[in-house]
């Protein structure tokens, strides 16, 4: 699936794909994504369409995080539904990752 | 042959004094050719310019060197006994003549003397053919310049209308009283697309007249004289007086046709190949600049169309595909739509109106582009309203699916008749509970109905399309569905997807792959529908969206009685929505008072994860295991077993995952610990392994 993107200023905003992200399709998604990350080094992902996310979805967006962490840029979520709020939470992941409730917050988070 | 006494005193060199130039060229070539010679054979050699063979044997060679009209081409300190005219060039009358001075018996000199003078003739002939064309070339070279000026021109930034100006400038300024026009063909006429020192002109006929002719036949037409002019040139209006034309003609790789014509009105300019070969070099020029500026605009167009493509496909991302729904317990669904190359009006939509209740709407409209897509996603819109605007006026009862389409129908329609469009659409209500599929068919494709005994039915409703008429009334029509049966909503772009014949893929073959594959989940059934397109059409890119929704009704709806469900899978990791929505359909609908969604939510999650390991570890990717889930709930509890036949665990051989960013992975048992109370593995007799999973509820809340 093609990621819907949006640029502001430097930061790139893209829109993740609705539904489920789970151990059926994370390689796929770590596959789409694998362009955007490669051209961007300031990145906000919109979860807001996102119902589930299990561990292999976290391990996705895990290593996105350590491969933006490398290259010298960052990672930010926000817009994170119910559920996969308690995942991050449950795996104390909201302390690795920066997490917002908007989208202007996401993307001011790079400001500083 | 005349015996001479003649003694030649000293070794001459070439000189040649007072004499005409064509001469003076003849003599040059006569030396080069003959003085090695002569100087070889030892012989005398006079040239004379006249036949005065009596002054040259009286003269005193020493001093024949400084006459006119004599030159001594070899000489030596001699006597030389016998002494032979020849004559230089054809004809009598020739003056030039070569004496020749040897001794007797080398008689056989004057033939080789002969020989020699043909020769520097025909060097002389030749070498003056070479330089008239240098003279050529030369007076070519101003040509060249205008040619060359234009062509900096060309790379510089100009318009192409500077440009064609500059060109006809130029041709104008061959001579006074010049005229041009440049004429571009566009289906029966020539049109004057650039014209100098001409006010204007009108369209011609590409057939008759002399710029037709030499746009038709290709080549350059000249006339030099007045009266043959003024004859040939009737069909011409411009040509009226004029005295003399230069017509050379455009066609070019692209198609391009046309001529540059320059014309004189007064004088005697005549057109000389010199001229005609600059007026041809301006044509080619000016065909460039059209050509690139027609390209040039070629290119804003495809990038122009290129914009569109990626704006109506975000439009169609955004607007017209709809987000999939929250799960509805006791049916799956999924939706694929696989973008064709221009953007399409094809779109669908869920109305999820309870647990048990959900509208699936799919949509198609007539029409292309950026429109198409602006008028699916008004439709939709205005079916949303409808809806809105139903449940406000009815206290919040869900309207019934006609209502919706009668709603939303009165206020399209008028707009896509304004808009001379329409659009077929499906909106097709599951309930749940009922068991009942109610749809309205607005002239769309006629939706699949896979029943488990794997019977194929078509569903067609009665109505027309939105947009049709104003008078028109939607019906709706409701059937019984039943476990594991699968319906299949599409757009006609995948029925009318074709191969290189033409053949279209069509409802059987689709119907085919829906009895072949209607078993599976809706995800990998559409999978299986789109592979089976592109291998008809042995192509992945289509003129059509194939757009296609599935939806599956649960087959454990049955088992689902009492306190205990029962669901069995396969190892395959798509199953895995499938077991979400068991474990959720569990607590929704056999815990009363109902469960907090979180702990709703961490279930499902633990219950993920816990199958996740399976399929991956225990059957280590084998997508064929077979694997059963049992919930069971009790007042105080819920719990789960699952049972599988891979390989077996051992709880003790796993740590505890890093919570920093250093793993990616290793979470998965660390989750279900988390969202259930108790975990045990266990192994029975027959290799049967089983997790338990118990999380303790509280019912009495």
């Amino acid at each position: 699936m093609e990621m819907i993107m949006e640029k502001v200023a430097d930061v790139s905003v893209v829109l993740l794909p609705g539904g489920n992200l789970d151990a059926s399709n994370a390689k796929d998604f770590k596959r789409d994504l694998a362009p955007v990350l490669a051209k961007n080094l300031r990145l906000v992902f919109d979860m807001s369409k996102l119902q589930f996310v299990d561990s292999s979805g976290l391990a996705v967006l895990l290593g996105c995080l350590r491969q933006l962490n490398a290259a010298g840029g960052d990672l930010k979520l926000f817009g994170m539904t119910k559920p996969v709020r308690a995942l991050f939470e449950l795996v104390r992941m909201h302390r690795i990752f920066d997490i917002f409730n908007t989208r202007e917050e996401a993307v001011s988070g790079f400001v500083n | 042959m005349t015996s001479l006494p003649m003694t030649i005193t000293s070794e001459m060199t070439f000189e040649t004094v007072g004499r005409e130039t064509s001469n003076k060229r003849l003599f040059e070539e006569l030396h080069a050719v003959i003085g090695p010679v002569a100087r070889l054979l030892d012989v005398g050699v006079i040239v004379s310019s006249r036949n005065d063979i009596t002054s040259a044997m009286i003269l005193n060679p020493a001093s024949s060197i400084s006459r006119p009209g004599f030159m001594c081409l070899h000489s030596r300190e001699k006597k030389m006994t016998s002494a032979a005219s020849l004559q230089i060039g054809p004809g009598a009358d020739s003056s030039d003549h070569l004496f020749l001075f040897f001794d007797e018996g080398q008689e056989h000199v004057t033939g080789i003397m002969r020989h020699l003078i043909d020769l520097a003739l025909s060097n002389l002939r030749l070498r003056s053919e070479e330089e008239s064309l240098l003279e050529e070339l030369s007076s070519s070279w101003e040509s060249l310049e205008a040619v060359y000026e234009i062509s900096s021109d060309l790379r510089a930034v100009k318009t192409p209308a500077d440009l064609l100006e500059r060109i006809m400038n130029r041709a104008v300024a061959i001579g006074d009283g010049m005229s041009a026009a440049l004429w571009i063909q566009d289906g029966e006429d020539l049109i004057p697309y650039a014209l100098a020192n001409v006010d204007s002109l009108a369209n011609k006929n590409s057939v008759r007249g002399l710029v037709a002719k030499a746009v038709t036949a290709r080549r350059a037409i000249v006339f030099n004289d007045a009266e043959l002019l003024a004859a040939e040139g009737c069909f011409d209006s411009e040509l009226e007086g004029a005295t003399s034309l230069a017509v050379a003609p455009i066609a070019t790789g692209q198609g391009l046709l046309g001529a540059l014509e320059v014309w004189s009105a007064g004088g005697n300019k005549c057109f000389d190949s010199h001229t005609v070969n600059l007026i041809q070099a301006l044509a080619l020029q000016a065909a460039m600049v059209i050509e690139n500026d027609r390209l040039h605009k070629a290119t804003i167009e495809a990038e122009r169309l290129q914009q569109e493509i990626e704006i109506g496909s975000k439009i169609q991302q955004v607007l017209l595909l709809g987000q999939l729904p929250e799960p509805v317990p006791g049916l799956s669904l999924a939706a694929y739509t696989l973008a064709s190359r221009q953007i399409d009006g094809d779109f669908y939509e869920f109305f999820r109106h309870r647990d048990d209740c959900i509208d699936i709407i799919i949509g198609d409209v007539m029409g292309k582009g950026i429109p198409a897509a602006l008028v699916g996603a008004a439709t939709k819109s205005h079916l949303y309203q409808a809806l809105n605007r139903l449940l406000a006026s009815s206290n919040g009862s869900i309207p019934e699916p006609e209502q919706i389409i009668n709603a939303a129908h009165t206020r399209v329609t008028t707009q896509l008749i304004d808009c001379e469009s329409f659009t077929t659409l499906c909106l097709a209500r599951f309930d749940i509970t009922n068991r009942h599929l109610t749809f309205v068919d607005c002239g769309h494709t006629q939706t699949i109905r896979y029943r488990n005994s794997g019977e194929i039915e078509f569903l067609q409703g009665v109505n027309m399309p939105l947009g049709f008429s104003e008078k028109e009334v939607y019906e709706q029509t409701t059937i019984s569905f039943d476990p594991g049966d699968v319906f299949l909503f599409y757009s006609d772009g995948l029925t009318e997807a074709h191969d290189h014949s033409g053949e279209l893929f069509g409802e059987e073959r689709l119907a085919d792959c829906v009895r072949a594959h209607g078993h599976l989940q809706p995800a990998q059934l559409i999978e299986k529908v789109r592979a089976g397109v592109v291998a008809f059409a042995a192509s992945e890119i289509f003129s059509d969206d194939l757009t296609c929704v599935a939806v599956k009704i649960d087959d454990h709806l049955n088992v689902l009685s009492g306190n205990r469900a029962e669901l069995v899978t396969t190892s395959n990791l798509l199953e895995l929505e499938k077991i979400r929505s068991f474990v959720r359909e569990v607590c929704d609908c056999k815990i009363e008072p109902r469960l907090d969604p979180a702990v709703t939510d961490s279930l499902v999650l633990g219950l993920n994860e816990a199958a996740t390991n399976i399929m991956r570890h225990a059957y280590a990717g084998r997508d064929d295991g077979e694997i059963r889930f049992v919930a069971e709930v009790s007042t105080d509890a819920i719990v789960i077993r699952i049972c599988h036949y891979g390989a077996g665990f051992d709880r003790a051989n796993v740590v505890q995952p890093e919570f920093d960013r250093t793993r990616e992975g290793g979470f998965g048992l660390f989750i279900i610990e988390q969202c259930f109370d108790d975990v045990a593995y266990t192994t029975d007799e027959q290799g049967k392994h089983c997790t338990r999973l118990i999380k303790t509820i509280n019912t009495k809340e």
